[in-house]
This record gives structure tokens, sequence and C-alpha cells, in this order.
């Protein structure tokens, strides 16, 4: 008995995940040729994912190759982007943060989401003395501004990637959840659930299989332009020295060790910059079309 | 012939602002094997809220305060909620609602949803369950089964959809259905053809039936036996024939004389004076609005009173004046 039903809780999880994403791709391959939001915007993070997909194949040298003979070169066509202090290509630089942009989006945008969409279920769907437990949290995280919180984190914890991506995580899961419960709240009345309820669905599958296909699209915009949020957050925290160490090839870190230099090299600090620009506005552009029309 | 629910003085209220409103209020019921029992009353009186108690899907502001729900020997009330949702909802008793439109998850095709339900329920492969709903489908008058199977919600229409969630309710072979105003959200044309086919499956599958409607037509073509309810009271019940054509309480007799077709037509239509009352009154629920009530009315609760073979009323005068 509780293998079929876990089972049938399986492909259930299966059916719904891949009905998410084959309605998220229908809104993008729909939105297309009508919404320039949504053109623009795909072609932009369609862009930043090859490169950062492919850097190892795309990047002409390695990033983390010195040759002090090179040092701050200025661009040429050997090193389109120039050469930084330790004669390293900041070309491949760039494309590997764009690999490590990817990396942050993912994983911390991805714990934020998950996280925050089951706790702002469980808030709005139960109610009562659940919903007060949760959102007092959120409330006591969010009355910290983000920034100091994030770097607490990261000072207790020690700098680095991993703990970069735990500390985002922890604080912006709460937006997610705020967004998910309010969903539900206004989504658990539908009488589709009542009627799931009369037909015996346990609370797991009602939530998690009724009510989260049709709760969860404010949090998927969110989430695309919550990456643009992220992607700047890493790079401030990075730049002030609390996030990615050198030698990584984080755009913030590179920002960092090129600001020195910005009079005599202006190269090593304005590359990753722009790749930072570029991102944030892909993923901003992106998240309005998807809210045009995925959230009615 | 073998009762399947009996309930006893069942009492349900709503907490409003920390003040109880009696939405039903010692209420028994009885539904024997095969039968379509029809509970009939005007919006608010505490039909819905019936069905709702014995499936214990009350929304959170409801409460049950006393009574028991007998079904085929186990008292409802006191199972866990755990064996109620896995034994009862949708396997032995199951519920179709009033909007047939908005009691689909949007998201997922019809076909997705009733094999949920089957496999939820029984130990089948998705395939037979499959086979089983379009088997369902063609039972209820879908036509092109296999193709509404993979269709959405949104594209079917109002008939279609009901007939979808009638299908869903039988599902499981339940021993009882609860029928909560499936026909009211739909045309009338529609609503005869679906009357027509709920009414012959379930003769078919020997279902029993809790029937819930205000339109006294309905209720009159399909049940076997039906409840007056006024006020989450029930002021009358009996015989399907015995009701309809000896009405005996002044509310049952008002219902039926206002009935349009019974008149000439643009001759102006009697109807009930008043609104409906104070739920919690001492004496009958219904004598503020009454014609023949008196000070007795008021003061005095009384019970159903046995007037003819399967035919109760609860009113005072009636009793007053047969002794």
């Amino acid at each position: 008995m509780n293998m079929t039903t876990t089972s049938a809780e399986t492909t259930h999880g299966i059916r719904y995940l891949r009905h998410l994403v084959l309605r998220i791709g229908k809104v993008i391959t729909g939105g297309f040729t009508q919404d320039p939001n949504i053109r623009v915007g795909s072609i932009m993070v369609g862009i930043l994912l090859i490169v950062g997909l492919l850097a190892p194949l795309i990047s002409p040298h390695d990033p983390y190759q010195q040759d002090l003979m090179q040092s701050l070169n200025p661009p040429s066509w050997k090193h389109p982007f120039g050469t930084d202090l330790y004669g390293r290509d900041v070309f491949s630089r760039v494309i590997y943060g764009a690999w490590i942009a990817i990396k942050i989006c993912v994983i911390g945008v991805g714990i934020a989401f998950v996280g925050g969409n089951i706790a702002g279920a469980l808030a709005g769907y139960y109610g009562r003395w659940i919903d007060t437990i949760i959102m007092r949290i959120v409330d006591s995280i969010m009355a910290f501004p983000f920034l100091v919180l994030v770097i607490a984190i990261m000072a207790i914890f020690g700098p680095g990637l991993g703990n970069l991506y735990f500390a985002i995580a922890v604080v912006s899961w709460c937006q997610y959840a705020r967004i998910a419960r309010s969903k539900y709240i206004s989504e658990k009345e539908a009488d589709y659930v009542m009627a799931a309820k009369s037909v015996g669905f346990p609370d797991k599958r009602i939530i998690f299989g009724h009510l989260m296909p049709n709760a969860i699209a404010p949090t998927v915009v969110y989430a695309s332009l919550d990456c643009a949020l992220v992607i700047l957050l890493a790079a401030s925290l990075s730049f002030i020295g609390v996030g990615a160490q050198p030698p990584v090839p984080e755009w913030g870190a590179q920002i960092a060790e090129g600001r020195q230099l910005l009079q005599v090299a202006w190269w090593v600090a304005t590359f990753p910059a722009l790749g930072i620009m570029y991102t944030v506005i892909g993923c901003s552009i992106l998240g309005d079309g998807l809210r045009d029309r995925l959230v009615t | 012939m073998m009762e399947i629910l009996a309930i006893k003085k069942l009492a349900t209220h709503y907490i409003v602002n920390k003040l109880s409103v009696v939405a039903v209020n010692h209420v028994d019921l009885l539904v024997k094997e095969r039968q379509i029992v029809g509970i009939v009353g005007e919006s608010g009186c505490g039909k819905s809220t019936i069905a709702n108690s014995i499936l214990r899907i009350l929304p959170e502001t409801g409460k049950l305060v006393s009574g028991s729900v007998m079904f085929k020997g186990a008292n409802l009330m006191d199972l866990k909620e755990r064996e109620m949702q896995h034994d009862i909802r949708g396997n032995e008793i199951s519920m179709i609602f009033q909007d047939p439109m908005v009691s689909l998850n949007p998201v997922f095709t019809v076909g997705s949803q009733i094999v949920d339900v089957m496999k939820l329920h029984q130990t089948c492969s998705t395939r037979e369950a499959k086979a089983r709903a379009i088997d369902l489908f063609k039972k209820v008058g879908i036509s092109d089964p296999e193709s509404r199977f993979y269709n959405y919600p949104h594209e079917l229409s109002g008939g279609m959809i009901q007939r979808v969630v009638i299908a869903m309710a039988m599902s499981c072979q339940p021993s009882l259905i609860i029928a909560d105003e499936p026909t009211t959200a739909l045309d009338v044309t529609i609503q005869n053809q679906i009357l027509n086919e709920f009414e012959n499956l379930v003769r078919e599958m020997g279902v029993s039936v809790i029937w819930i409607s205000h339109d006294l037509g309905i209720i009159s073509r399909i049940s076997d036996y039906v409840y007056v309810m006024y006020a989450g009271r029930i002021l009358e019940e009996g015989n399907v024939e015995s009701v309809f054509q000896h009405p005996l309480h002044p509310y049952t007799q008002g219902l039926l004389e206002a009935n349009p077709i019974y008149h000439e037509p643009k001759s102006e239509i009697p109807t009930i004076r008043g609104e409906l009352s104070e739920m919690t009154l001492d004496g009958c629920n219904f004598y503020p609005r009454c014609q023949n009530s008196n000070k007795v009315c008021s003061t005095e609760d009384i019970a159903l009173a046995k007037v003819a073979e399967d035919h109760f009323v609860r009113c005072k005068q009636l009793a007053i004046n047969s002794s």
C-alpha cells in the first residue's frame, strides 16, 4: 500500500513539474512573436546561458592562467578584453563569470523558490498557528536590512561561493513565502479544493498536487526578477570581499581587483561590470514579459 | 429496505466573530438502500451544511456541535480524519457540487483528474482506470469520450463538465452520492437531460442519493422521499407523492402555492411574506411568517408528528386541530 502511494505521489510530482515547464515554455514560445519583452529578455538570457554553460569551449584562455609578462595589456586581437594585473585573460574570466552567475541564480534562487513556496503553501493553507509561526519568522528576517543580514551570515560562516549560495537563500525565501501565502489563501477557497477534499485526497496531495499548479505563477515571475537582484547582491558581496574570493572569476570580485587600476587599465573592471549589467537587464526584461503573460 | 445513512440530532454551528450561528438544528435524516432522498428549502436554510457535515468538510468556521451520523453501522463523527479521508470520502460517499465549472482543477485534463480519483481509492493501473473512466463517460452521455478525456475543464461546456463530475462521483462505486444542487447552474434543457441520465444510472447501479435542491420540480420528479427544511430544521417530511399531493405544513403549502405553473399567466403569484428569520427561536422557526400562527407557536417547540404513513409534520396548529 505504502509503495503505491509513494509511486502515485512521484508520478504526480513528475507530471506536475512537466506541466510547469511546459507552461513556461509555452508562454515563452507563444509570447516570442507578440511580446517584445519576452523576445528580447529570452534572447538575452538565452545568450547568457549558452555562454555560461559552454564557458570551457568558448573561452580562448584558462581564466586562472597567470602570465606576468603580459600584465595589463590593453584589448587586442589576442586578448579581446585585455589582461589583468597578473596577465590573466579578462575575456575568459568574464565568460567564466557568466557560469558563476548562472550557478548563483540556479542554486540561490532555486533553494529560496522551493523553500519559500513550501513555507508559503503551509502557512496559507493551514492558517492558524502554522501561519503565525512561519510568517513571524519571515517578518523577523525581513526586519533586517537585506545586505546587513547577508553580510552577517557570511561573516559567521566565512567567505566563499558555497556560503554565498546559502546566505542568499536564507534571506530571499521570505519574499517567496509571502507571495505564495497570499495566493494560497485566496486559492484554497475555490470549489475545486472542496471537491478534492470531498473525494478523499489527503492534504499533501491537495496542497502540492492541486493548489500549487494554480498558485505558483506569481512566484515564478518573482524568481526571474529575483535572479537580477541576486546577481547584483552576489557581486556586491564579492566586491566588498565577503563573497567569492580571488582568484575565482566572479564578476564582483573582478571589479574589486580592477578598481584600483581603473585609471591605468579601465578594461579590468569595466568588462565584468558590463557583464553584470547585461545579465540584470536581461533577467528584468524577461521577468516583465513573464509577469504580463503568466499572472492575469 | 436497509438503512444506509441515519443522521440523528445533527447540529452544526458557524462561529462568526466568536458568536455561534445555528445552521443545522437537530436534524434527523434517514437514507435507505437504493433510495433517492430530496432535501428542499430556500437559500441559507442549511441544506448544504448538512451535506458538508456528513463528509466533515465544513469550512474552518463550521463546527459540528452534536449528533451522530451512522453510515453502514459506523458513526462518521467518531472516525479519525485519516479513516474519513481514506475510506469514506470519494470511496463510500461522494459528492457533486453546485457549480461544475469551478469544481474541477483548471490546470489538469478532466481525464487525469478522474483517473487520479480512481487510483486514490482502488488498486488499479492507469490503463485500467482510463478504460473505466471512458466507459463511465459513455454512460453519463458524453459524446466522443476518448477525446473528451484529454480536454481541460475550460474547453468543455457546463453540461459536459457536470457529466464529468457525475462520472467522477460514481467512479469508485460509492454507496451514497450527495448531490448538492448539481443542476442549478445549468440551463433547463441540459438540466433535463442530465436528470434523466443521472436517474437511470443511479437506479441501474443501485446507489443511494441525497439530492439537495431548492427546485421543487426537480425534487418531485427525481426523489422517493423528501425533507422540507426551513431555518435549519425539518418542517415536513414524507413520501414525495404524499408531501406534494397533500402538503400539510403552511411553509410547504406556501412554497407550492408560489410555483408559477399553477397560476394563470400574468396573475399575481402568492408569496410567503417576510424574510428568513433567526434560526433559534423559542417556538416554531416559521411562526413570524406563518399565516396560521398564534401565540402558542412562538413559545412552545413541537416535535415532528406522524400524520400518515411516511408523512411527518412539525406544526403546532395542525396538532391542535387534529386533537
